[in-house]
């Protein structure tokens, strides 16, 4: 049922980001549904299931995009390790923390994804318009993450896959 | 338990490893088969929410059904275009006979298309999705337009879908010809303003040139991957280039692109020597007009 439920939730931000509207403000940037996703995982389960959101997630970008097959996996499993290496410290249920850690991954995975496009001359952009487009999709993200969160939380609780001594 | 979490990261680092640095024919493959696994999804999800938003419409206002005026649009949008191809034939019918009495000339068939999906979900580029692939004969580098002008180009094509990167993504170049003045520059995007408002910028435009604002800007068919005459835009403001060596402008697209529901691919076929283009979305045989680009 985790899995189903995963499966469930990245196909439901998938959908949701290729629909929301961008942001010419911050350089087109879109709410990251996929990224806060992996941020749900990271900060309540353990690693496999982690990396395994994160790839799938990773792929799912990759393909309705333009973005070379692997690029987003990759910046995605790194912050899912950065976050699960970390999510004993914080209050993983606290909304601070979706906030900070949605805000602080927004930025984080745009500018590593910019770093591999950008390497792979894949893009070509103004360090402006990068910047813009990180700090659009970390306030973004800080929108994503607390609701995502609450959906997919409840979706597992509703599924029993939230083990007892957590619910 | 912490060699175990120690081993996966090993063995997810060798993945990367290999999938970044497979060869890019079977990475395209794989992504492909990913993409029309969710084209589907999205083909639902778009059908939903234009159903949707016809249901409302109806209840809006009584006398035409929505499904009937979508209809109408997408038939409008056809013969538009169909009237347009034919005043070119029967522009390029005339020369033709004037110069040579007769010649066979090859047509530029088009294929339309419905968009799928809008903007690129990493939001890194400015494209759209096409409801058409492979299987309908789509192929990369095709020039994508509208009745109005020039949208942009075909990148990736899958059995069923295709990509088109807009004419306002910095990643796509077009050759083109200011006919008024007969200057070539080269126009590139410029993304999309605050305000939402589509840029491209000329570049390389002779410096001589008497360049005005309002000047309509053509596909040269230069390069090979435009047509020529495809109607891009209409210049907004001209500058000298801080070298003193060329000017650049401003150019506001033709085509509605935050509008965008059909678009037509112009099929790549050869060009009859001498022959008038057939593909031709300039609206008049006016080379200047007198519309505020910026309206």
């Amino acid at each position: 049922m985790t899995m189903a439920v995963m499966i469930f939730s990245l196909l439901g931000a998938a959908v949701l980001q290729a629909l929301s509207p961008s942001t010419p403000l911050f350089a087109q940037a879109r709410a990251p549904f996929l990224l806060s996703v992996v941020i749900y995982y990271a900060l309540t389960r353990e690693q496999n299931l982690v990396l395994t959101a994160a790839c799938l997630a990773g792929l799912v970008q990759d393909s309705l995009s333009r973005i070379p097959l692997g690029y987003s996996a990759v910046c995605y499993c790194a912050v899912g390790a950065v976050i699960s290496w970390c999510h004993e410290m914080v209050f993983n249920r606290s909304l601070l923390t979706h906030l900070l850690v949605g805000g602080i991954s927004g930025v984080f995975a745009s500018l590593l994804l910019f770093g591999l496009l950008w390497r792979g001359a894949v893009v070509s952009a103004g360090w402006e318009i990068v910047l813009m487009k990180a700090v659009g999709t970390g306030l973004l993200a800080m929108i994503t993450t607390p609701i995502v969160f609450r959906l997919t939380d409840k979706l597992d609780r509703f599924l029993g896959n939230v083990p007892s001594e957590e619910r | 338990m912490r060699e175990k979490r120690f081993l996966v990261w090993i063995v997810l680092s060798a993945v990367f490893l290999v999938v970044l640095n497979l060869p890019l024919p079977l990475l395209q493959r794989a992504k492909m088969g990913l993409r029309e696994s969710v084209a589907p999804i999205q083909r639902f999800i778009v059908g939903l929410w234009r159903g949707g938003a016809s249901v409302v419409a109806t209840m809006r206002s009584g006398d035409v059904p929505a499904s009937e005026r979508e209809k109408l649009a997408a038939e409008l949008t056809r013969l538009r275009n169909e009237v347009s191809y034919l005043k070119s034939l029967e522009r390029a019918n005339a020369r033709l006979r004037e110069q040579l009495g007769f010649a066979e000339r090859a047509k530029h068939a088009l294929i339309p298309c419905e968009v799928i999906a809008r903007g690129d979900i990493s939001s890194w580029w400015h494209t759209i999705r096409l409801g058409k692939g492979a299987a309908d004969g789509v192929v990369p580098r095709q020039a994508a337009i509208t009745p109005e002008g020039l949208v942009g180009g075909t990148t990736e094509v899958s059995r069923r879908t295709c990509d088109v990167l807009l004419v306002v993504d910095p990643g796509l170049k077009v050759s083109a010809r200011l006919p008024r003045v007969d200057t070539f520059g080269i126009v590139r995007g410029a993304g999309v303003s605050l305000r939402g408002e589509p840029r491209c910028r000329i570049d390389f435009l002779d410096k001589n040139a008497d360049v005005q604002p309002g000047d309509k800007v053509l596909t040269s068919g230069l390069g090979g991957l435009f047509p020529p005459r495809l109607l891009v835009g209409y210049i907004e403001t001209v500058c000298m280039a801080p070298s003193g060596l060329y000017k650049y402008a401003d150019l506001v697209p033709a085509a509605d692109l935050a509008a965008l529901r059909y678009v037509f691919l112009v099929r790549n076929s050869p060009q009859p020597t001498g022959a008038e283009e057939p593909v031709d979305t300039d609206p008049s045989d006016t080379e200047r007009t007198d519309r505020e680009p910026s309206e």
